[in-house]
C-alpha cells in the first residue's frame, strides 16, 4: 500500500477553504464596500481599458483546461473509482488510462508555463503589476479592518490587489512543489536517480497536500470570478477589457496607470526637483 | 500588438477582421471548454447514453481504437473543430445575438446527427438510423445540450466583444 494523505485530511483542507468562501459570500457577495480613496476620472475619450491581451487570455483558458484534466485524473488516482464515470468521454477506463492523461498533460502544462513566463515578463511586462509592494501590506490591514467592520477605509488597488497576488504566487508555489514531487514519482524515461522509500513517502504526501491546497485556490479563483460583484472584471478574461467606469471605480490610476498618462522619468525628476526647491 | 493596459479606441461598431479572428479562436475555444464540461457532467450523472464522446469524435475522423490514445486525439480534435465553428460564427454571422449562437448550435447538432447516421462509431452497435429509438433519443438529447451550450457560450463571448469594441460614449 503506497503512503497517501488520509482522505479526512484532504476533506479538511477543502472544508477550510469552503468555510472562508461562505463567510465571504455572506459578508460581501452582494454588498461591496465603498472605496474611500477619491475616484479619478479618465479624461481620455475611451470606452474600455485593455487588461489582458489575446495571448494572456488564450493562455488562461488553455491552462484552465489542462489543470482541470490533471486534477480530474489525479483525483481519480487518489480516490479510485469515485470519478471513473466522469472520465468515460475521454476513453479512460482504468488507472493506467488516468495516469496516461495525467502525465501527458504535464508536457502541455510545462509548455504553457514557459509561454506565461516569457510573455508576461518580456512582452507585456507584468512583473510590476504582480509582485508585492509595501502598499499591498498596508492594504491587507485596511481591508481586514473593513471586512470585520472596524473601519470604513477601503483602498483602490493596482491591477492586482494583495489577495490576487497571493493567489497567483500560491498557484506558483503549489505548481513548483507538485512539479518537483510529481516528476520524481513519475520519473519519465528514468532520467532521475532512484529515491529511497522515506523520500518517496514524503513526496507522495507532499504531492497530495499541495494538490488539495491547489484545488482550494482554484475553487477560490472560480468563486471570486463568478460572484456578481466581480462580473465587470471577469468579463476582461473573455474580451480583454473592462469598461472605463469599472476602471475608474475599481483601480487607483497611480498604482495601475493608463498608458500615455504615465510620466517619463526625466519629467518625474524635474517635478521632484521643483517640489524640493519649493519646500 | 496591443499591450496590456492599452486603451481600446476603436470607433467601429462592427469588429474588424483581426478582432473577428480573435473572437473566433477565443470564443471557439472557451465554448468548447463549456461543452466539454457538459459532456463530462452528462457522463458523470448518467443523463444520457454513456459513450466516449471524444473517442467517438476521433473514430468519426478515421482514428481507430477506443482507448486513451483515441481519446486524446479526439479531445484535441474537439477543440480544433470548436475553433473552426468559431470562425464560421465570427465570419458567417452578422448581428452576434444569442439567437444566432443557438442557431449555429442547432446546425452543429444537425451536422453531427448526419455524420452519426452515416458512420458507425465502434462503441455503438449501429448508426442513428439503425439503433433503437430510445438510444437515439438519449444520444440526441446529450448532443443537443452540448451543441446549444456551445452556441450560447459563443454568442455570449461575441456579445461582450461587440460591447467592448463600440465607440466611446
Amino acid at each position: 500500500m503506497l503512503p497517501r494523505l488520509p482522505l479526512e485530511y484532504a476533506v479538511l483542507i477543502i472544508l477550510v477553504f469552503v468555510a472562508v468562501f461562505v463567510v465571504h459570500f455572506v459578508r460581501r457577495a452582494y454588498r461591496q464596500p465603498v472605496r474611500t480613496e477619491p475616484k479619478q476620472l479618465v479624461q481620455a475619450p475611451i470606452r474600455d481599458v485593455k487588461m489582458y491581451d489575446f495571448v494572456q487570455r488564450i493562455y488562461h483558458w488553455v491552462l484552465f483546461l489542462t489543470l482541470g484534466i490533471m486534477l480530474l485524473t489525479g483525483l481519480s488516482l487518489y480516490v479510485p473509482g469515485v470519478f471513473s464515470s466522469w472520465l468515460i468521454p475521454f476513453g479512460i477506463s482504468d488507472a493506467a488510462g488516468e495516469l496516461f492523461w495525467h502525465t501527458t498533460m504535464v508536457w502541455v502544462l510545462l509548455g504553457l508555463l514557459v509561454i506565461h513566463i516569457v510573455w508576461d515578463l518580456a512582452a507585456v511586462k507584468e512583473w510590476g503589476n504582480i509582485w508585492f509592494r509595501v502598499k499591498d501590506i498596508k492594504d491587507v490591514f485596511a481591508r481586514g479592518r473593513n471586512f470585520f467592520g472596524r473601519s470604513k477605509e477601503y483602498p483602490r488597488p493596482g491591477k492586482y490587489d494583495i489577495f490576487m497576488k497571493t493567489l497567483h504566487w500560491g498557484f506558483a508555489l503549489s505548481l513548483v512543489v507538485l512539479g518537483i514531487t510529481g516528476i520524481f514519482l513519475w520519473n519519465p524515461y528514468g532520467i532521475f536517480p532512484g529515491i529511497n522509500a522515506s523520500t518517496d513517502s514524503l513526496f507522495r504526501i507532499l504531492h497530495d497536500i499541495f494538490t488539495f491546497l491547489f484545488l482550494g485556490l482554484i475553487m477560490g479563483h472560480i468563486y471570486f470570478s463568478v460572484i456578481p460583484a466581480n462580473w465587470k472584471l471577469t468579463r476582461a478574461m473573455f474580451t480583454g477589457s473592462v469598461t472605463k467606469e469599472a476602471y475608474e471605480e475599481e483601480y487607483n490610476p497611480e498604482r495601475y496607470p493608463l498608458p500615455g498618462s504615465q510620466k517619463k522619468e526625466p519629467e518625474k525628476k524635474q517635478e521632484k526637483m521643483k517640489s524640493e526647491a519649493k519646500s | 500588438m496591443q499591450e496590456t493596459g492599452q486603451v481600446t479606441t476603436s470607433g467601429h461598431e462592427r469588429l474588424n477582421l483581426r478582432t473577428r479572428a480573435e473572437l473566433a479562436i477565443l470564443g471557439g475555444f472557451v465554448s468548447s471548454i463549456a461543452t466539454a464540461i457538459i459532456a463530462i457532467a452528462i457522463s458523470a450523472f448518467g443523463i444520457s447514453q454513456q459513450y466516449s464522446v471524444f473517442v467517438g469524435l476521433a473514430n468519426l475522423f478515421g482514428i481507430s481504437g477506443s482507448g486513451t490514445d483515441a481519446g486524446l486525439w479526439g479531445f484535441a480534435l474537439f477543440f480544433v473543430v470548436g475553433i473552426v465553428w468559431g470562425f464560421i460564427f465570427a465570419f458567417g454571422f452578422r448581428e452576434y445575438t444569442m439567437m444566432e449562437g443557438l442557431a449555429l448550435g442547432t446546425i452543429q447538432l444537425i451536422v453531427t446527427g448526419f455524420l452519426m447516421s452515416l458512420v458507425q462509431i465502434p462503441q455503438l452497435s449501429g448508426t442513428l438510423l439503425t439503433l433503437p429509438l430510445s438510444t437515439v433519443l438519449a444520444l440526441l438529447v446529450g448532443l443537443a445540450v452540448g451543441s446549444l451550450t456551445w452556441g450560447a457560450a459563443m454568442a455570449y463571448t461575441a456579445i461582450e466583444y461587440v460591447k467592448s469594441n463600440q465607440p466611446p460614449h
